[in-house]
This record gives structure tokens, sequence and C-alpha cells, in this order.
């Protein structure tokens, strides 16, 4: 997860073209970037209501 | 997605439920009557079976899986109990190891150890199910492995809180699939086991559960890092993903500022808190986060197909880990 962390640093915070960033990922890691830069810009940047929460992780771990 | 709880499933896990809580109740009778433990055990059992039967899909894990494997789910009611007693246990040493245990934390250690061996005691019951004594042997040797990797990874997640900057993702995955996945994948590889699939299908059953128990991580760390209102386990304090994958990326003064405001979250200081969940949106950590959930709910997928699970069975499995990390609905493509 390391290399795919700063992959997604320098594609969505650098700017940098797909082609030229994540050397040494594996494909599925290759598969997952594919689909993540486009979809960062469907991502929230300030929180709050839009982030459209169903339901919240403690509470499918509890039943809450 | 069809409705992973729906009438049918709902139907059946209803009498594992019933069987399960009945299995704990026996374990637990075979404490000594006196000093008052037993009632104890009993009324933190009965606390958590209330507080979990409207809504708890990880509750039903095994008898889900179970159910995927083509046994009906009752069948896992004392691997629902194992279960059960092992999650209390291990929410309850949580609460003593976070300073959450009130005024006894002394008796919620004591507590919490009783029910991990009244854990291992339900999985007799198994034997009424067809099982052999080899067979119930082998799933409570998992169990315990199961519960010494839950507790490695804990002892690293403490450790590591106190030198948090050190934390990579790389760590923090390792951690989390040891906390989380190695229990989850316990549950659901018993789930299968009892249900009469190969080892081999079963250990597809396992890999699922695993990658859930990351999942659940990922999530909950999404949570405590843009959510800081909402009920979660984690907390800034704590070692988390998004911190380990802003120190890894953040250089010059973006890494001194995220560093001095994690400090001082850690002291309580919610703007702070607040401002590190900027610091870390800027530096592509929410990008990160989902990237990071959205893998493990791929292989959770791919583990079901492998195991040959589909339709009816597979749709509770399915949907679970579709309803876990709801904003991962920004990545779906």
């Amino acid at each position: 997860m390391n290399g795919m962390a700063k992959a997604v640093h320098d594609a969505v915070v650098k700017g940098m073209p797909i082609e030229a960033i994540g050397t040494g990922l594996d494909a599925e890691q290759r598969a997952l970037l594919a689909v993540a830069i486009p979809a960062s810009k469907q991502v929230p940047t300030v929180d709050g209501p839009q982030e459209a929460w169903a339901v919240s992780p403690a509470a499918v771990a509890t039943g809450a | 997605m069809p409705d992973a709880f729906s009438d049918t499933v709902g139907l059946c896990t209803g009498a594992y439920r019933r069987r399960a809580e009945r299995a704990c109740r026996k374990a637990i009778n075979l404490a000594p009557p006196h000093t008052g433990y037993r009632r104890r055990l009993l009324t933190l059992v009965r606390g958590w079976v209330r507080a979990s039967q409207d809504a708890a899909p990880l509750a039903d894990l095994p008898a889900l899986a179970c159910y995927a494997g083509g046994g009906y789910p009752d069948q896992a009611a004392p691997i629902g109990a194992a279960w059960w007693l092992m999650r209390l246990a291990a929410k309850l040493l949580d609460d003593a190891e976070d300073g959450d245990a009130g005024e006894r934390p002394a008796e919620l250690v004591n507590l919490a150890t009783g029910l991990i061996f009244a854990a291992q005691l339900s999985l007799d019951e198994l034997e009424s199910w067809g099982l052999s004594s080899g067979e119930v042997g082998r799933i409570g040797r998992e169990l315990s492995l199961a519960g010494l990797r839950a507790c490695t990874g804990q002892h690293a997640d403490l450790l590591g809180a106190e030198r948090i900057d050190t934390i990579e993702p790389d760590s923090w995955l390792t951690i989390a699939t040891s906390k989380s996945g190695g229990p989850l994948g316990w549950a659901t590889w018993a789930g299968a086991t009892v249900a009469g699939v190969s080892p081999a299908v079963a250990d597809h059953y396992r890999e699922y559960g695993a990658q859930l128990g990351v999942l659940l991580q990922v999530a909950d760390d999404y949570d405590a890092t843009w959510r800081p209102d909402a009920p979660s386990d984690a907390t800034m304090s704590r070692l988390s993903l998004a911190g380990a994958y802003g120190l890894l990326v953040a250089e010059g003064e973006d890494r001194e500022r995220l560093e001095d405001r994690l400090a001082r979250s850690r002291q309580g200081d919610a703007a702070a808190g607040a401002e590190v969940g900027r610091l870390l949106t800027d530096l592509g950590a929410k990008v990160f986060l989902l990237l990071a959930g959205r893998s493990a709910r791929d292989r959770a997928e791919r583990a079901l197909a492998e195991a040959g699970c589909q339709g009816a069975g597979a749709a509770p499995l399915l949907d679970l880990v579709h309803r876990v990390f709801p904003a991962l609905e920004h990545f779906e493509g």
C-alpha cells in the first residue's frame, strides 16, 4: 500500500498523468488506480452531509 | 443489490440467534455458582444479545457463511455463541486498554478472560450436530489461532500509538489484517466448515471474512478522520491509515504542519483535529482510503466467487460488504 499511497499522491495532488506514475504497482493496483483517478473528482473535498453516509461502520459492527 | 437480510434469511437467523444464546448460557453455567461471577457473565451476555438483536449483520456472520455454504443457519449456532463471547471479551478488553472501563477495570479484565474460556466451551455443542470430536477440536484450535493473531495486531497497535509518526500504510494494513481480519476470517471459515464445504472452499470463506475485517477498519478510520462526531472505535489519538498516508507523502512545510496538528489533536485539541482532516483531504487521503476500501471489497467479492458462492446464498454476504462503507459509492465503476 505504500506504493499505492505515493501513486495516489502523485496523481491526485501533483496531477501527474497515470502513465508517468505507479511503476512497481501490480496489475490489481494499476486497475484500481485507473478507477481512482477519474473517481477522485467525485470525492467531496468539503466534509458534511454530502458524504452520503447511509450507515456508520460502527453501527454495522454492533447493530447499534 | 438485493436486500441481504430478507425475510427468508431473517427467519433462519432467528433460530440461529436463539440457539446461539442458549449455547452461550450453557457454557457460562459451567462456572461455579458462588461469588456472583457466573451471574455477572450471564447479565453481560444478555445485554450484548439484546443490543445486537435488531440489526447486527456481524453477529450473524457465521450463520450467513453457513447458509452460503449450503447449510442451515442454525447449524452454526455453537460457532455463533463462541463468536459472540469472543467479541464481547474483546470489547471489554478494548475498553480496559483504552481507559474506558470505569472504576473497576480489573473486574472487567477478569470477566473478559472468563468469556474467552466460555467461548471455547460453547464449541462442544457442535458434537450434537454430528461433528466428530476431532473436527470440533480443529475448529477450537483455529479460534485460538485467530485470537492470537488479533492479540498480536493489538500489541502492535498499542506500541505503535507511542511512535505514531513511524507507522506507514503497509504497517497499518498488517495490523488491521491481524486485529480484525483474523477473527472475522475465523467466523466465516467456521460457519462454512460446519455447512460441510471442503477445506479449500472454506479457506475462500476465510479470505472473505478477513477482507471484510480490513474493510471495516478502513471505514472506521475514514469515519474517525472526517466524521469525528460519528460512532467509531478509532480516534485520531491512535494509529490511523489516513495519518499514516499523510505522513508518508507530505513533504516540507506540509509535513511539519501535519505533525504539529496531529500532536495537538492527540492532546485533545478539537480545532487541530478538524484541521488534520482538512490537511489530509488536501493531500489526497480520502481518495487513498476509498481506494484501500475498494481493494478490500473487491478481494472479498472475489473470494466468494472463488468459493463458488452465488445466488441467494451469496446475496447476504455480498450485501454486507456493500453496506460497510457507503462512501465507496464515489468509486463505482
